[in-house]
């Protein structure tokens, strides 16, 4: 039976294919956009990601850096500062402003650093100085290149220009660029001085960082600490819930292809050989097990038709990062396995039309000369 | 139902439509087939010949009757059971062949085999079997794209005989066959009967058959009746002189009261042309 049915779905095998490509892309562009969000997100968090901390100290009531405001008093920081096992606290300013630059507009993060010696700036450069003075800037290298300006140009963040003095690396997100100035200056743009947003707290030798949270916030009233872990995972989630519904509309739009054309291959090679299946009925071949090789045929194509789009986008991602480096891709694992369960409800779907056309092939058309 | 008897439908109707427009494609037909027996069923088209091996066959409920297939009553059967009587209990030949085109003449061979629950195991020994009985060993990996129709039949009929079921049913086996081939195919079934004392019924409008038949059925607007000790009325075609059997030839036509028989259609077409140039010439020596 199931030599019969292979070999059927095999006889046609430009067709095969052409249903497995045709599937493949349609599970391509969810992943494909799935990836442009998880590679969106993981610039999101980035920064907080790469910054040297152990404990992220904010206002009470906010638990991430992304879309998100938080104001302390400069004092709280040299408080933190003095918790016991607390080795260094650095404050940032942080800012969602529109930068222009080279005459384009970007929605950024302006991070005002508290210098000099601050840690909290760009961990990696690709020209320039990584710690910014007075009416400076480092800005990130790809959106330099994109709004074709360079070492020495002027940008400007609200009302004032600052000079590009160096270019950052890995500090680039379509959503959120991030931009290093003097915390000084920041405190200016905001007119509001003595404040802070974060406290990136280091801890000494041997100090449990979950233990120090707890004694951060009972030493310093109206604060809310967290260890780097947890900090960057709400982070990444805020990111990733921005584009939730946006992948799940994709998702549900390619699947709905998906199970469209993968119905329809089976429909058609049923259309095909239904007089072979009537012979198949006349000799015995009960209508379960004809139901059975057809969801079999639909999860075969399925799941070629996945492996299609798994390879297809884990060649396309890298030619695309290469050709655009302003867009960020990353197939995460937990895509490839959505796809796969997606591609199970779609065979099951697929199957499910092909399924009453063969109940309806009757077995007495066996006798039609 | 008797042990001796393979088959015993009793009373069958198959009735289609309702009310004024009600069709009896079989009306009333009653059969008992021996274990070991070859009965040819005759008639004329739409006699209800299909109809009836259909419902020996399992693939069509009558309306009223009884079908007891080697001890089991296939008409009180559910759907889902009638598939497996099929595949273990009846081996059908069709005239169009009905192989399965993308496997191969071993393949479709043993194709029923799969369908029961020992699976090819048993089948492999007895399909090496029939390959070489019926000629077909230097076939068995070719499609049958490839057979000619003489080797598609026995391809057909050796699938039919791969679950060893008690009845063979045979539809025109020989309707698409030259008269070499046809001929063959008729003795494959005639030692089918012979050799593993298995029952085949044929449907067929093949005269060829009588020689084998132990018994010959005549349906005729769905009642049966048996033709065996009947003579055979044989006159000639008047149009090519070929001897036609005028109780079961199909074409025919009245002229001035008088009934002509032919043996193809394109006779009768020359004789409608200009009747009064064949006038006379249905005259057979007994």
């Amino acid at each position: 039976m199931w030599q019969w049915t292979f070999k059927n779905m095999f006889s046609t095998p430009l067709g095969l294919a052409s249903s497995i490509a045709a599937a493949g892309c349609a599970f391509s562009l969810v992943m494909f956009f799935e990836a442009v969000f998880a590679g969106e997100a993981e610039q999101i968090v980035a920064y907080v990601e790469h910054a040297d901390a152990d404990i992220w100290v904010m206002q009470r009531g906010v638990s991430n850096m992304h879309m998100s405001t938080s104001y302390l008093s400069d004092w709280k920081a040299t408080q933190i500062a003095d918790v016991p096992g607390v080795a260094s606290a650095e404050p940032i300013l942080y800012l969602n402003s529109v930068v222009e630059a080279g005459g384009k507009q970007w929605f950024s993060y302006v991070v005002g650093l508290d210098v000099p010696g601050a840690t909290a700036g760009p961990w990696a450069m690709v020209a320039g100085k990584v710690e910014p003075g007075i009416g400076e800037a480092v800005v990130p290298d790809v959106l330099a290149r994109m709004s074709d300006v360079g070492l020495g140009d002027k940008i400007r963040i609200t009302d004032q220009n600052f000079e590009i003095v160096g270019l950052s690396d890995g500090t680039f997100s379509i959503a959120n660029p991030v931009f290093f100035i003097t915390k000084t200056d920041l405190e200016d743009i905001m007119t509001s001085l003595d404040i802070t947003s974060f406290v990136l707290v280091k801890a000494e030798p041997g100090v449990n960082p979950t233990d120090l949270v707890d004694r951060i916030e009972s030493n310093v009233e109206k604060v809310h600490a967290l260890p780097a872990k947890q900090f960057v995972i709400n982070d990444r989630q805020m990111a990733l819930q921005m584009g939730a519904e946006t992948i799940a509309l994709m998702t549900v739009i390619g699947g709905a292809l998906a199970v469209l054309l993968v119905a329809f291959t089976i429909y058609s090679q049923i259309t095909r050989q239904r007089r072979e299946l009537a012979i198949a009925k006349a000799l015995g071949v009960t209508n379960r097990t004809l139901y059975l090789t057809v969801a079999v045929q639909a999860c075969v194509i399925t799941l070629a038709s996945v492996v299609f789009a798994t390879g297809f986008t884990l060649i396309a991602i890298p030619l695309t990062n290469a050709f655009l480096p302003q867009v960020t891709l990353l197939l995460m694992p937990i895509s490839v396995v959505r796809i796969g369960l997606v591609g199970v409800l779609v065979a099951v779907a697929a199957s499910i039309i092909p399924a009453r056309q063969i109940a309806r092939v009757d077995p007495l058309s066996a006798f039609q000369a | 139902m008797t042990d001796k008897n393979v088959l015993n439908a009793s009373h069958l109707v198959k009735a289609f439509g309702g009310g004024r427009t009600q069709v009896r494609a079989v009306d009333d037909v009653s059969l008992e087939i021996g274990r070991g027996e070859l009965v040819l069923i005759m008639g004329p088209s739409g006699s209800g010949k299909t109809t009836l091996l259909s419902m020996i066959g399992g693939l069509l409920r009558p309306t009223s009757g009884q079908v007891v297939l080697d001890g089991t009553e296939i008409t009180a059967l559910n759907e889902s059971s009638l598939p497996g009587i099929r595949a273990r209990s009846i081996g059908f030949v069709f005239q169009a062949f009905n192989l399965l085109e993308a496997l191969t003449v071993e393949e479709n061979i043993l194709f029923p085999s799969r369908l029961l629950p020992g699976g090819i195991g048993e089948a492999t020994g007895r399909a090496e079997y029939l390959i070489d009985q019926l000629g077909l060993s230097e076939r068995r990996r070719s499609r049958p794209a490839t057979l000619s129709g003489g080797e598609k039949q026995r391809v057909a009929i050796a699938r039919a005989l791969i679950n060893e079921p008690p009845l063979i049913l045979a539809d025109e086996p020989t309707g698409n066959l030259d008269s070499v081939n046809g001929q063959a195919v008729m003795m494959i079934l005639h030692d089918v009967v012979r050799d593993e004392g298995r029952s085949v019924i044929l449907v067929t409008h093949d005269p060829r058959a009588e020689d084998v038949a132990d018994r010959i059925l005549w349906l005729e607007d769905g009642r049966l009746r048996d033709r065996k000790n009947e003579q055979h009325v044989w006159v000639r075609d008047p149009v090519c002189g070929m001897r036609v059997d005028e109780w079961t030839a199909e074409i025919t036509t009245q002229l001035d009261g008088q009934r002509y028989v032919f043996c193809s259609q394109r006779c009768l077409e020359r004789f409608q042309a200009s009747p009064e140039g064949y006038l006379g010439n249905t005259e057979v020596q007994p």
